[in-house]
């Protein structure tokens, strides 16, 4: 059971994501993406949710303006692709809140990333709803604090060859003298948060 | 102001005022060329704007409104697309960012046939005239591979909005008026969308409002939803690489729709905004290392300079810049004197001090 990519396509025509779990040249993505475009979009409402494509078979599915597009191929379960898909929109829909469009354009890493928890190679690799959303926020948590605490570390050799700061360790707020505040409040919120950033990362 | 423009397209009468209240707020105000004579001023060449508001962005759009001649054959919807076809239409074509075309809503069953079949000629020309622009514009372009992509008749070559809106016919009073409107027919939303989808319009009834089956805007909203995905302030070249980059399936991109992390050594992980603070602070502190080796080395040349140096205190801000620049050309001078007898580094020297001490 291996879904070969999953497109998202908008009701203009236009591709907001596109996955790929087989190795194509840009020409070949290219073709494939407007071909299926023009046979879905082309599809009336009550019409199959299954289609053929060359050799493949297409499983799509139509959520607020928004066309979700899997191929697979001809011997896997177009129904059970078609679950694997409502997964996908139930998922982002738990994520973004009444994930729209607008969304996925301007969100579009997450979009990825938690495609990313549900399908490895085309596979299914995590069915437990909470587990993907879990892992999400936890990426979201560490990628916070991991940002934060990369961003002081690397300011950590030079502050302390200031003349005047080579006692400085890490904690508490810079002591540059008499320049305006926003300095001070930059370093004393990383410093405070350096430490709940060490208990996220090793924790 | 975006750089990027809506067309309003119609017939005369066809509700494009009607239309643009209730999407803007405001009605297009008539050019003040007209004639006094005129039974009904032109509405060709009317310009609005939109204001777009969404919790990503905000910008405000300018439209403009466009009309040609209704004519029982289609010359005058032909007349227009040629025009739009020519050379000196070429960057009016570029510009667009949606086309909005605005047609009324048949009266009566006779009329529905005719009505249907003329708007779907007139969608197709439409359709033409934006693929024989956007194919001759992507033949010129210097990306050769694209142009076998061409062939397929479609338009996804074009990132831009279209749309086409049925007013409610004349009949009605206002779209707010809450008296049944008996004038103007149901139209089978299915059926329109099916109609217009192969030229790439999106069909929309303005009449209706809240949402399908499928949880999809209706109506206005609809319209307004559309308009918002349009990346309205980017450039050509940025929205090109943009949807390469989509379609090839990164994961990462930034507006010009590059990967980050290509070319890059594994430690440029943070944000390049923060890199250049780190290059300005590396600086700054290699001139401080160059100015304590210099002190302790070269005492003679910066006997002016001692009182600045020994400070051990840490240096205020605008003196640091002087420094650096200072130290800048001292190393320049090192480097130059370096090759030199002794007399020219002396008078190097002495040229460099006495331009510090205008400096300071």
């Amino acid at each position: 059971m291996a879904v070969q990519y999953v497109i998202l396509l908008s009701r203009q025509g236009k591709v907001r994501l596109a996955k790929w779990f087989l190795t194509l040249s840009l020409k070949e993505k290219s073709k494939i993406v407007k071909d299926v475009s023009t046979l879905v979009l082309g599809r009336r409402t009550k019409m199959c949710n299954f289609l053929e494509y060359k050799e493949s078979k297409v499983v799509y599915r139509r959520y607020a303006s928004l066309f979700f597009i899997a191929g697979i191929d001809s011997t896997d379960n177009e129904l059970i692709t078609l679950e694997i898909i409502h997964r996908y929109v139930e998922q982002m829909d738990r994520y973004y809140g009444n994930v729209c469009e607008l969304d996925i354009i301007f969100n579009f890493q997450k979009a990825y990333y938690i495609l990313d928890e549900l399908l490895l190679a085309g596979e299914i690799q995590e069915s437990s709803k909470r587990d993907v959303l879990r892992r999400i926020s936890q990426q979201d948590a560490l990628e916070e604090a991991e940002g934060d605490e990369e961003k002081f570390s690397r300011l950590m050799p030079y502050i302390s060859q200031i003349p005047g700061l080579s006692s400085y360790d890490g904690s508490g707020p810079l002591p540059v003298p008499g320049s305006g505040s926003s300095s001070t409040s930059f370093s004393s919120a990383r410093a405070s948060r350096v430490g709940s950033g060490r208990d996220v990362y090793y924790g | 102001m975006s750089t990027k423009r809506i067309l309003v397209l119609g017939p005369p009468k066809s509700g494009k005022f009607t239309f643009l209240k209730e999407l803007t707020g405001s009605t297009p105000s008539l050019s003040a060329g007209s004639e006094p004579d005129d039974a009904r001023p032109t509405h060709a060449g009317l310009s609005h704007t939109l204001a777009l508001k969404t919790k990503y962005f905000e910008t405000e759009v300018p439209i403009w409104i466009d009309e040609y001649d209704a004519t029982l054959d289609d010359t005058g919807i032909r007349d227009w697309a040629s025009s739009f076809s020519s050379a000196e239409a070429q960057e009016v074509v570029s510009a667009l960012g949606a086309i909005i075309f605005a047609f009324r809503k048949p009266e009566s069953q006779q009329m529905y046939v005719e009505v249907k079949s003329k708007v779907e000629r007139e969608i197709k020309i439409i359709h033409d005239m934006l693929l024989a622009h956007y194919k001759s514009r992507n033949g010129d372009s210097p990306e050769g591979e694209e142009d076998d992509e061409d062939d397929v008749d479609d338009l996804i070559n074009w990132d831009g909005i279209s749309l086409a809106v049925a007013i409610p016919s004349t009949n009605a009073t206002t779209l707010s008026n809450n008296d049944k409107n008996e004038a103007s027919l149901e139209l089978d939303a299915e059926e329109w969308e099916t109609l217009l989808q192969p030229f790439g319009f999106e069909f929309i009834d303005l009449e209706k409002t809240g949402r399908n089956d499928y949880g999809e805007l209706l109506g206005l909203e609809r319209i307004k939803e559309a308009l918002e995905t349009f990346s309205w302030d980017a450039t050509d070249a940025s929205a090109r690489a943009r949807q390469r980059a989509i379609v090839e399936g990164y994961d990462e991109y930034d507006s010009d729709g590059h990967r980050p992390s290509f070319g890059r050594d594994e430690e440029g992980l943070d944000s390049d905004g923060f890199d250049e603070e780190l290059r300005e602070m590396q600086l700054e502190m290699a001139a401080l290392h160059f100015a304590v080796d210099q002190s302790a080395q070269q005492s003679d040349h910066n006997q002016e300079q001692n009182g600045e140096l020994g400070k051990s205190g840490p240096l205020p801000e605008s003196d640091f810049e002087e420094l650096e620049r200072i130290m800048v050309r001292m190393k320049q001078v090192r480097e130059q004197g370096d090759g030199l007898p002794l007399e020219e580094r002396k008078k190097l020297a002495d040229s460099l001090a006495e331009d510090l001490l205008r400096l300071l």
